[in-house]
């Protein structure tokens, strides 16, 4: 494989808070190679937004504290980065899409002021006309129709979708290297969702930026992701390329979701939920966090007294999984549930 | 900057009949169009805003306008009651000067004290208001209580003192002359800010959550861009609001200051020193009274009506328009 754009090593941010220390990602590692997509899945508050916040300096300091960890992006460690370095780097190089397109435009600009903005910031001396036209090339890219006229429309004149439209073209301004994508489709309805995936992917293929993912719709893993990360309780648990995710989880926990998500090619009477809460991450059980909801686990010593390391699996190639009883888990036979929508 | 939006959204208004296949077309509007509607239904504000227009350009024009000088003397026509006899339709006072002519210039004098106040401290309340806001902790805890000491002052005494320390005579600054009415305006604005740093305070604390402010960082844009490109223009109402309260609270207490003495100085004409030289000949003389007198309500309230009107214009949650 090609070398990673951007390169995650044993990434550690803690949030002080009045109850106490939140662990809210501790010794995350994961590499993100150019054109791929990859899928950061969770449950809300496993930290898959946190460290990506983190690389773009976007977390507030304090209550955040990066422990330990780098975050190696074209040979600099962002992490390390000061900040005006992060500036240029942001909304350039790397770009952002932001969960909810009502909030994230400010209500008192056009649409076409907004992304014209992003492109001023970023290449000092441009022309304005420049930057109109290359304005409306790009909402016509993300598929807003009548942009000569929507371009001098203010947010509230446009649709959710439409919105989210306008955010894509944004984050794509700058020809970005890598695009994170922050839960794009949660707060649109599901037709909607469809049509930004599309959005996503035509954008992908005008920039060919690697694409960060982060969701909890293990739906939209399926029909964008290429890889995909598991994250839970501020870790990763499972990382391996889509099929495999879907087909043979390693991780009780990955397993867990895959169990609860409602397929159309199964024939499932109930949907099988994953017992109990996600743990507090103030206070994480000792040993392997996920051990008091495990079936799998069986009250077996080993489970809560240590903590799993990440590790390849013999004979499945890339796959790693963070359970002692990876290769107890029997592959399941299941197929990619290729619809989008399907909550996690 | 608000022209030039209109100005843009007019023009593609026009181009849209074209534009959709389907429906009905529903004109575009921008929220300047929406505000100036809002606006126009408040009849009271709209007359208040021509009458404030037209005393305006009184001032303004005033060398032009004022049928005699504010300082010319006709000694053979002392104390002449309001008689359209050589147009002294103020009448004249003691020195028969002409009253007409001494208020329009009082005008002039006091509005332009009054705008002075109005943007300065409009500025330096603002641009407090938006550091401590958007900074928030330490730099806020310093700044807002640096604006509670200046709030804890007793106005008037600070004014008085000031007024008389700095604020007699013209004065030269690094070769450049400053202008008696002019300091009394800087002195005003030095007290006058914290309202506007306060209102921009907690306009700033709660628009730094939003997410476009987050969008914004991640989009590369440094602090003070996003301070005053991206949520200083979401404060525009309240900010203009309080600027036109500030106008007519400054024409208030200059009048209040140049009518106790310390004020603008003699020979310039403004509207308070007008009531207190016209004052010693109580009722005898009333119109020496009445008519700057009146000028000041009728400014300082109409200022009032407009601001009232632009409130309602500019705030897009209030739907219930009054008039």
């Amino acid at each position: 494989m090609a070398e990673p754009v951007l390169s995650i090593r044993d990434l550690t941010v803690e949030f002080d808070t009045e109850d106490g220390v939140v662990k809210a990602v501790t010794d995350v590692s994961y590499d993100l190679y150019p054109g791929e997509v990859l899928g950061i899945v969770g449950e809300s508050g496993s930290g898959k937004s946190v460290s990506m916040l983190t690389v773009l300096g976007l977390i507030p300091q304090p209550p955040g504290r990066v422990v330990r960890g780098e975050a190696i992006f074209e040979g600099e460690d962002l992490l390390k980065a000061p900040a005006g370095r992060l500036r240029e780097i942001r909304g350039g190089k790397i770009a952002m899409i932001f969960q909810d397109p009502m909030t994230s435009l400010n209500p008192v600009f056009t649409i076409g002021d907004q992304i014209a903005e992003a492109l001023l910031v970023h290449n000092p001396g441009m022309e304005e006309e420049e930057a109109r036209r290359r304005t409306l090339e790009l909402l016509e890219l993300v598929g807003v129709p009548f942009a000569e006229r929507r371009v001098d429309q203010y947010p509230h004149e446009f649709s959710g979708g439409m919105r989210q439209r306008a955010m894509i073209a944004m984050a794509i301004a700058n020809q970005p290297k890598v695009l994170i994508a922050d839960e794009p489709t949660t707060a649109l309805d599901v037709t909607i969702q469809a049509q930004i995936v599309e959005v996503i992917k035509a954008a992908q293929r005008e920039t060919n930026a690697a694409i960060v993912l982060i969701t909890h719709d293990l739906g939209l893993i399926a029909e964008l992701a290429d890889r995909v990360v598991v994250m839970y309780a501020g870790r990763v648990v499972e990382l391996a390329d889509v099929f495999t995710i879907f087909n043979s989880p390693r991780h009780p926990y990955t397993i867990g979701l895959m169990s609860s998500l409602a397929r159309l090619d199964a024939d499932q009477e109930r949907l099988e939920p994953i017992p109990g809460q996600p743990p507090s991450l103030i206070s994480l059980p000792p040993g392997c966090a996920f051990h008091p909801r495990c079936i799998h686990s069986q009250g077996r010593e080993i489970c809560r007294t240590e903590v799993p390391v990440l590790r390849s699996l013999p004979g499945e190639g890339d796959h790693v999984s963070a359970c002692h009883f990876a290769e107890e888990l029997v592959a399941r036979d299941v197929r990619v549930g290729a619809t989008s929508g399907g909550g996690a | 900057m608000s022209e030039t939006r209109q100005g843009a959204a007019g023009a593609t208004a026009h181009e849209l009949e074209l534009s959709y296949e389907s429906g009905v077309e529903v004109e575009a509007r921008s929220q300047w169009a929406y505000a100036r509607m809002r606006f126009m239904r408040h009849r009271l504000a709209v007359v208040s805003l021509v009458v404030l227009i037209l005393i305006g350009l009184v001032g303004a024009f005033a060398p032009w306008i004022a049928p005699y000088g504010f300082d010319e003397l006709d000694l053979d026509n002392t104390t002449a009651p309001p008689t359209l006899e050589g147009w002294h339709l103020f009448g004249t006072d003691q020195l028969g000067r002409d009253y007409l002519s001494r208020v329009i210039f009082g005008i002039r004098t006091s509005l332009w004290v009054a705008l002075v106040v109005a943007l300065l401290s409009t500025a330096i309340g603002t641009t407090i208001g938006a550091v401590a806001g958007y900074f928030g902790g330490q730099v806020d805890n310093l700044l807002m209580r640096f604006t509670d000491l200046i709030l804890t002052l007793p106005g008037l005494a600070v004014l008085l003192t000031a007024a008389v320390y700095f604020g007699q005579d013209d004065s030269v600054v690094f070769g450049v002359t400053i202008p008696q009415p002019l300091k009394i305006g800087l002195i005003l604005a030095f007290l006058f800010w914290t309202s506007v740093a306060r209102i921009v305070r907690g306009l700033f604390l709660s628009l730094r959550e939003k997410e476009f402010v987050e969008a914004a960082k991640a989009a590369g844009a440094t602090d003070t861009r996003i301070m005053f490109r991206h949520m200083l223009p979401n404060c525009v109402g309240p900010i203009i609001v309080n600027a036109t309260l500030v106008v007519a609270t400054a024409i208030l207490v200059e009048a209040a200051l140049s009518f106790i003495g310390f004020g603008i100085q003699p020979p310039n004409a403004a509207l308070g020193k007008l009531i207190s030289d016209g004052q010693g000949e109580g009722f005898n003389l009333w119109w020496l009274v009445t008519f700057p007198g009146l000028v000041i309500v009728i400014i300082a309230l109409a200022i009032n009506f407009v601001g009232d009107g632009l409130r309602d214009a500019l705030d897009p949650t209030q739907r219930r328009v009054r008039g």
